[in-house]
């Protein structure tokens, strides 16, 4: 895009179509009617309602709007009824001040004259009402549309926490949001991008805590992308975070708002997209994979378990076949004899090599992950109970595979659903290893851990080491890692996210 | 960028194509040896006996069954690589729990077996090294074993858990190898021959052989076998079995060792060197006959005395039984004048055999008894 930005200037050029940018509204109703016309041509969703007043006929309005973007109740009682109906105007006042402030029953509206404005308002479910003889039109907020209601967000579930979940509305995300943080000192700003869907955004953050040269990153890298279209905060994740080939994301996401609301107290921000239920999140950090927001509610040695045994199924899935096959092909003396020889006796009669056998397993595994992920819920049993079958007992007793393998890629399997969010990583990561050892054992694999530890030091979440709390010496940033300390001893926000590190300043312990 | 990637590309490149492991083999496709039997070959030098883990195709339930190859060469490698003559998969070394020493071999040194097994990459160092009594060690090997399927399996089971009795010694090649340079020990390795146990011929442990250099010169009974535990402080546990002693007035008591401990501490006086061994044992009273209340303080010492008494006598008997069938300094006594008075080992090291011979040799055990098991009072006989 960038190296050939003349060419497609040109060809923008060619293909722009009617041009209104700058153009202010005339005197003439009809002749401002006709323009709106012009721009929505072929538009028969556009609606053009042409309105008298009852008492005086000599003031002529027209409203203009989008069908199905509007609330027709709105428009109805507060728009129509009272211009038709009202009693006090004159057209020797000023009529459209004395519509907006004391005719239309609507908490929104605002007063330009420029078409631009006003177009863009029409699109965004807002009515335009323009008046004879005037050169001012008034935008007034009418939207309404069918949105999904609240519910409990699917892939982030919880046994004991909040059941509310984002929804694909903006409006009512940062109301979620507000309704946890109730402090003026809780901003949202709103950009729109997308040179076509005109989408809007909103970074949300709480002024005091959070990092301003982060947030300053943040606008920076926001302004300078101009993508065609944002259907959802994945676009603009991959268009802004950093190291971008890299599969680890280093902006995180969520669909809670209690989630988001914690997150903002750290000092991070978010980044709502209007149309998308997942909230973006950032700075990133690696630490946070394995966090969920229910280790919050729950007693802190039961979290500490859960959040360790997560970090153990991140390195039990990346690792268990690779060590598997190193350890089987060229490590024998390194496995206790009764389990060598019972894996020498299942082997018997298997015609593949052991990386054939594992790489085989795993990719069945991975095509019933994928089919299970995108199947209509009724046949997804009939996916069970065939998966298992071939994943199971079926290819050991046809001794297509062995038994060990078919313990190995379960374990694999499990392991690697416990921390579905980073299962981009964890399959390129589970692969590569799997190749380093098949071709150089155990010393492969080792290469293969080193190469990831590097990779995870060297790449930053705007400006944020990855790695943030595992290269500290300093205990106060180890108490909310791999274990969740107590929150009375949680004093500190994590260091460089924040601006404000100090979380509480008297304990919150109990006397 | 642009430039990096060639680079990058090259290392990759450089790194898969000269490192990493090269002994690339699927398990299925070795013959896992478990352990061999080394005999002189009726044609050529050796003849090996290998004992392989046989794991049959077939079937749900996979059964493991030991199968037995022999074969011959100029040398043990030889041996070993003429095996593939009779089996078609190459045989693995690195499981193999024993190596049985038949007695003709270890009279005749068994130097280059020592010397594969060390050498060999696939030969593990905590190897049991034994020596068959029988007339070739293929014998024990081909005996049936009572419990496991794989008879070495048996055999090194054996050897771990006969540390409750103590009377065989378990040598491992290292250990041997150790022992084999110093001046001031001679190797022992445990004895094993065939007996009838429940109309089964099989293999049992019989005492220990003692070897001059790598050469073997002759056998330790099981008695002496388990007393030359206690003096070289390998004895773990084990068992006291005292009869017809005057201080516990004729009763027959059993004692169960707990831990024992043995100091050797060389002295040199008047220009001669003696030995002064003290056995520390902690026991409990395991069995007892007779319904002898060993109850009050000067009881419990009248019986840890009577076991000291039959410890020291025994050791020290034990002792000059060696000193003289053997000269052969098999409990190290060289070893501890070596490490203690160097300066002494300098003047008399080269002439140790016949001063180990004339050396007087003082026991002192001190016997610990902790308990008398479940029972604080003799079970009573009543007369009718």
């Amino acid at each position: 895009m960038r190296r050939n930005g003349k060419k497609d200037k040109a060809a923008a050029d060619q293909n722009q179509q009617f041009s209104y940018a700058g153009i202010k509204l005339d005197t003439s109703l009809d002749g401002n009617v006709k323009l709106f016309q012009q721009i929505f041509n072929n538009d028969e969703t556009f609606v053009v309602r042409f309105l008298e007043n009852q008492l005086k006929p000599a003031i002529k309005c027209c409203i203009l709007f989008i069908d199905g973007m509007i609330d027709n109740k709105i428009v109805d009682e507060h728009v129509i009824k009272p211009i038709m109906q009202n009693n006090e105007l004159s057209s020797a006042d000023d009529i459209i001040g004395s519509l907006q402030n004391r005719v239309v029953f609507l908490n929104q509206t605002e007063k330009t004259p420029d078409v631009e404005k006003l177009s863009m308002a029409i699109v965004q479910g807002d009515t335009v009402l323009l008046i004879e003889g005037l050169q001012e039109g008034l935008s007034l907020s009418t939207k309404g549309w069918k949105s999904r209601s609240i519910s409990e967000p699917l892939s982030e579930r919880m046994n004991r926490g909040p059941r509310e979940g984002f929804t694909e509305s903006i409006l009512d995300n940062l109301t979620l949001i507000r309704r946890r943080v109730k402090t003026p000192a809780l901003k949202m700003k709103f950009i729109t991008i997308g040179v076509q869907t005109n989408t809007n955004v909103c970074i949300c953050y709480i002024d005091g805590i959070v990092n301003q040269k982060i947030l300053d990153e943040l606008f920076r890298r926001i302004k300078r992308i101009h993508p065609d279209g944002i259907l959802d905060s994945g676009y603009i994740r991959e268009l802004i975070q950093d190291s971008p080939l890299s599969p680890f994301d280093t902006i995180g996401d969520t669909e809670r708002p209690d989630t988001a609301a914690g997150k903002l107290l750290d000092g991070r921000i978010a980044l709502l997209v209007d149309g998308s239920p997942v909230v973006l999140i950032l700075p990133y950090v690696f630490i946070e994979i394995f966090q969920v927001s229910e280790d919050y509610s729950l007693n802190f040695y039961f979290a500490s378990i859960g959040r360790i045994l997560r970090v153990l199924s991140f390195f039990i899935t990346i690792s268990v076949p690779a060590i598997y096959l190193a350890l089987v092909t060229y490590h024998q003396e390194t496995i206790p004899t009764p389990l060598l020889l019972s894996i020498s006796a299942a082997r018997q009669g298997v015609p593949f090599p052991t990386i054939i056998e594992v790489g085989l397993m795993l990719i069945v595994f991975e095509i019933l992950r994928e089919t299970g992920a995108r199947m209509p819920y009724y046949i997804g049993q009939a996916l069970s109970i065939v998966g298992a079958l071939v994943l199971g007992t079926a290819s050991v007793d046809a001794k297509i595979v062995s038994a060990p393998i078919v313990i190995i890629v379960s374990i694999t399997a499990i392991t690697g659903l416990s921390i579905l969010g980073i299962k981009s990583a964890v399959i390129m990561l589970r692969l590569i290893f799997l190749l380093l050892a098949a071709f150089f054992g155990l010393y492969g694999y080792l290469f293969g851990i080193m190469g990831l530890l590097l990779h995870l030091c060297d790449i930053r979440s705007f400006g944020v080491p990855y790695m943030l709390s595992f290269t500290t010496l300093d205990a106060s940033d180890l108490k909310d890692t791999a274990i969740r300390a107590p929150l009375w001893v949680q004093d500190y926000r994590p260091k460089l996210i924040t601006n404000n590190r100090v979380r509480q300043r008297i304990r919150g312990r109990r006397k | 960028m642009k430039k990096r990637a060639p680079f990058i590309i090259s290392i990759i490149l450089i790194v898969v194509s000269s490192s990493g492991c090269w002994d690339y083999r699927e398990i299925n496709k070795l013959s896992i040896v478990t352990g061999i039997a080394v005999d002189r070959g009726d044609n050529s030098k050796y003849k090996i006996t290998f004992e392989i883990v046989d794991t049959q195709e077939g079937g749900i339930e996979k059964k493991i069954k030991s199968k037995l190859i022999e074969s011959e060469g100029e040398t043990l490698f030889d041996a070993i690589r003429n095996a593939l003559k009779v089996s078609s998969p190459k045989l693995y070394l690195g499981h193999m729990n024993i190596v049985i020493l038949s007695e003709q071999i270890a009279k005749e040194g068994v130097i280059d077996i020592i010397d594969f097994l060390n050498r060999n990459a696939e030969p593990r160092l905590n190897i049991d090294l034994i020596v068959s009594k029988e007339k070739t060690a293929n014998e024990i090997l081909s005996a049936q074993s009572t419990t496991a399927a794989i008879r070495s399996f048996e055999i090194e089971q054996m050897l771990k858990v006969q540390e409750d009795l103590s009377k065989s010694p378990r040598v491992k090649v290292y250990q041997f190898v150790n022992d084999l340079p110093c001046k001031g020990i001679a190797p022992v390795l445990p004895a094993m021959r065939v007996v009838e146990s429940a109309g089964k011929k099989t293999f049992a442990l019989s005492g220990a052989a003692v070897f001059k250099g790598d050469k073997m010169v002759g056998y330790l009974n099981e008695e002496e076998s388990n007393y030359y535990c206690y003096v070289s402080d390998k004895l773990r546990r084990g068992l006291i079995v005292i009869k017809d002693s005057p201080e516990t007035e004729g009763v027959d008591i059993t004692l169960e060792i707990y831990d024992s401990e043995t100091k050797v501490k060389p002295i040199y006086s008047d220009g001669k060197v003696s030995m002064d061994i003290m056995i520390k044992v902690r026991a409990a009273l395991a069995e007892q006959s007779g319904n002898n209340k060993f109850e009050s303080g000067t009881e419990i010492l009248k019986m840890q005395k009577a076991a000291e008494e039959y410890l020291e006598s025994k050791t020290a008997m034990t002792i000059q039984s060696v000193q003289k069938k053997f000269s052969l300094d098999i409990f190290g006594f060289g070893k501890k004048v070596y490490s203690e008075m160097p300066q002494l080992w300098k003047e008399i090291g080269s002439d140790w055999t016949p001063i180990y011979k004339e050396m007087d040799v003082n026991v002192s055990a001190s016997v610990e008894l902790k308990n008398r098991g479940l029972l604080r009072y003799p079970i009573m006989v009543g007369e009718e």
